[in-house]
């Protein structure tokens, strides 16, 4: 147990994880086995404990829908480099999110599956 | 002579050796170990006890924010509490916390004393060790806390904690009746604790609030009284499960004993079920 | 003479040391200073760091409460709660709290040892100061703890903090897949807490569950390590202020964006409104 703890620690620790790996409750209400996309803008980022939150407004078909999308703890976020200044509103962001299995505008967000609207990595410039 | 002396310095060595290096010397500080509760009594729920609830706590609000209380105060007398975000088991802020509705607990370490209330299972870190104040904090409802501890009478021994506290999450209300702290969350509130020098059952903690919604720092002085007991009881408060009561849209309704939904008050419209009407296939 | 004397002074020292009441010797105690945090876990955080997560945990559980996490599982497969409470953000309560979904910090005193949770703000007092069980116990999710400090190997510093927790209410889980407790909430919970051998940073928490919806103790070992950050940031629970999930009767909704309540389920039926028709 010690040496696998070891070399655990040495490998780097907590890697990015996505918001299922560290809930304090089931995230079985997000359909993880069939991811959808979503692009849009931030409306607001909640940075609360225990989970953070993405209001992120999609338009399609003329009609705004603004997706209510549930994440990891800002502990976990802290550890990814995230902060409440990270993403603002009006930054626009392509998600890969797990929805709701109603179909109603709910999901799962992660860090990994989070980008600028030109498909790249959010930098975490602090 | 000169063996008596060795002897002495002997036993000042043994003397340090024995009792190690305690991280905390206790003779220097005041005891305010066990169970802490309102001197004034929980009933006395208004931040100034000695004033009554309401209007007459005459706090000194700029007249934009004089305005939101008496706004806050009308919709209290027709039964609506959304000025009081406690009601929706959001924890009280700070200073609000610091009535101690319910039994508060202070540890004093070396580097730290931690102040617990049971209010909203309230943990305060008070950093005595000298920090400097950070450049930022994520505002929180307790706030970030500095202290130093002072001994203002010069018997060898801390008598006061003065704290400072910056970065308190809003909105947010001195007591139930809706006093607001201005929106800005830039209040800064000053503290200075410590045992009532005629009677060391009653710990003083007089609060200064330095707010934008004030036209000047006020300060109210709040009482606690120790519980004499060698064990005393600590209760768990879990708001959400006392509270029973749901937000939905711009609206507070209630869960009835079968769990389900219930208006709050007459004529309240039931909930908005739109996400219902598209998803059903 | 010098003989006498020097007695005198040997004993002086130790009564010195001894103290009138002890006051409190850190050094006589493990630095359990800091900032805590869990070490690995997988997803969802499972009871058993050392098992998959859900029906890989093989909790033993008698077969009336495998059934229950078993519909649970499947509830929670449809979009549904199952057992789990915390989603309405309902205190984790004794042992889930142990999992350390956020950050923890162990404040050691004489008679009391503090474990202060970020998550939930749950706070555990452990009484060391040597009580009995008390007669009328408060019931809690917590539970109330009793422990004792422990000098395993003779150093003449305590390095183990036995821990009896016992005086529970409410519906408890283990993890997030809702792994029950029973309802007669009589569960003991012993833990042995202490630093590791070799790794100054890491702690050990071996729990043991003895509960009457096991057909046997359960005991899992949990690992935390401390965090390197001379000034930690300590978060507290904003749990309510942003939660979006709510339990209506037994069925869980979402809130929306916009603060409605949303379906969880695919062909979830609204809640029933049978109190407002009445107005």
């Amino acid at each position: 147990m010690g040496r696998k703890l070891t070399a655990f620690l040495v490998a780097g620790g907590l890697v990015a994880l996505g918001g299922a790996a560290i809930a304090h409750h089931s995230f079985a209400m997000f359909d993880q086995e069939n991811p959808i996309e979503l692009a849009g803008a931030v409306q607001e980022f909640k940075f609360t404990s225990p989970h953070t939150f993405i209001l992120l407004k999609v338009s399609k078909d003329g009609k705004d829908v603004v997706w209510n999308l549930e994440g990891a703890s800002p502990s976990a976020l802290v550890r990814d480099g995230w902060s409440s200044k990270t993403i603002k509103p009006g930054d626009e962001l392509v998600m890969k999110i797990d929805p709701l299995r109603s179909g109603a505008p709910g999901g799962a967000w992660n860090v990994k599956n989070t980008k600028t609207k030109e498909g790249k990595a959010i930098t975490v410039t602090h | 002579m000169r063996g008596s002396i060795s002897l002495f310095m002997l036993i000042a060595v043994l003397c340090a050796s024995l009792t190690g290096a305690p991280a905390l010397d206790e003779t220097r500080y005041p005891d305010w170990k066990g169970q802490w509760v309102r001197a004034d009594g929980a009933e006395a729920a208004q931040w100034d006890a000695r004033k009554p609830w309401g209007l007459g706590q005459q706090p000194p609000l700029i007249s934009e924010y004089q305005a939101l209380f008496e706004a806050n105060l009308k919709q209290l007398a027709v039964g609506v509490k959304a000025s009081d975000p406690t009601t929706r088991c959001i924890p009280s802020a700070m200073p609000r916390v610091m009535m101690a509705i319910h039994p508060m607990e202070i540890v004093v370490m070396p580097d730290t004393t931690y102040i617990m209330i049971e209010t909203s299972s309230t943990l305060r870190r008070v950093f005595t060790d000298g920090r400097a104040w950070p450049k930022e904090r994520e505002p929180s409802y307790a706030g970030y806390s500095v202290g130093q501890w002072e001994d203002t009478d010069r018997d060898g021994r801390f008598d006061t904690l003065a704290i400072e506290t910056r970065w308190i999450k809003g909105p947010h209300s001195y007591d139930d009746s809706g006093i607001p702290l201005h929106q800005d969350e830039q209040a800064v509130i000053k503290e200075r604790i410590s045992l009532d020098r005629s009677d060391p059952r009653l710990l003083r903690n007089e609060i200064t609030t330095i707010d934008n919604a004030l036209s000047r720092p006020w300060t109210v002085t709040q009482s606690y009284r120790r519980v004499v007991s060698a064990q005393p009881v600590w209760t768990e408060r879990i708001c959400t499960e006392d509270s029973q009561m749901i937000r939905i849209g711009e609206e507070d309704y209630g869960l009835g004993s079968d769990g389900l939904l219930v208006p709050m008050r007459k004529g309240q419209p039931s909930p908005d079920l739109r996400y219902f009407n598209q998803t059903r296939n | 003479m010098q003989v006498r004397v020097l007695i005198g002074a040997v004993a002086l020292a130790l009564a010195f040391a001894s103290g009138d009441g002890a006051a409190f010797d850190a050094t006589r105690y493990p630095d359990w200073k800091g900032q805590w945090l869990r070490v690995g876990g997988g997803q969802g955080a499972p009871w058993d760091p050392a098992k998959p997560w859900g029906p890989g945990q093989q909790a033993p559980l008698t077969p009336e409460y495998q059934a229950k996490l078993e519909a649970s599982l499947a509830d929670q497969a449809a979009g549904g709660a199952g057992l789990d409470r915390d989603l309405i953000c309902m205190t984790a309560g004794m042992p889930r709290m142990m999992n350390l979904y956020s950050t923890m910090e162990i404040v050691i005193t004489l008679d009391q040892t503090y474990i202060l949770m970020s998550t939930f703000n749950d706070t555990r007092r452990i009484f060391t100061d040597g009580r009995d069980w008390p007669a009328d116990m408060p019931l809690s999710y917590a539970g109330y703890s009793i422990g004792k400090w422990i000098d395993v190997d003779g150093d003449g510093r305590y390095d183990v903090l036995e821990v009896e927790t016992r005086g529970f209410r409410g519906m408890r889980t283990l993890d997030s897949t809702s792994i029950p407790l029973h309802e007669d909430n009589q569960t003991v919970i012993k833990e042995r807490i202490y630093s590791d051998k070799t790794n100054p940073n890491i702690m050990h928490n071996e729990i043991t569950i003895i509960d009457n919806a096991f057909t046997q103790p359960w005991t899992v070992t949990k690992d935390y390590r401390r965090g390197a950050q001379a000034q930690p940031v300590w978060r507290e629970s904003e749990c309510i202020e942003s939660n979006s999930h709510v339990l209506i009767g037994n069925e869980h909704y979402m809130i929306s964006a916009d603060g409605m309540l949303m379906p969880a389920k695919k062909n979830q039926a609204p809640p029933d409104l049978r109190y407002f028709n009445k107005q």
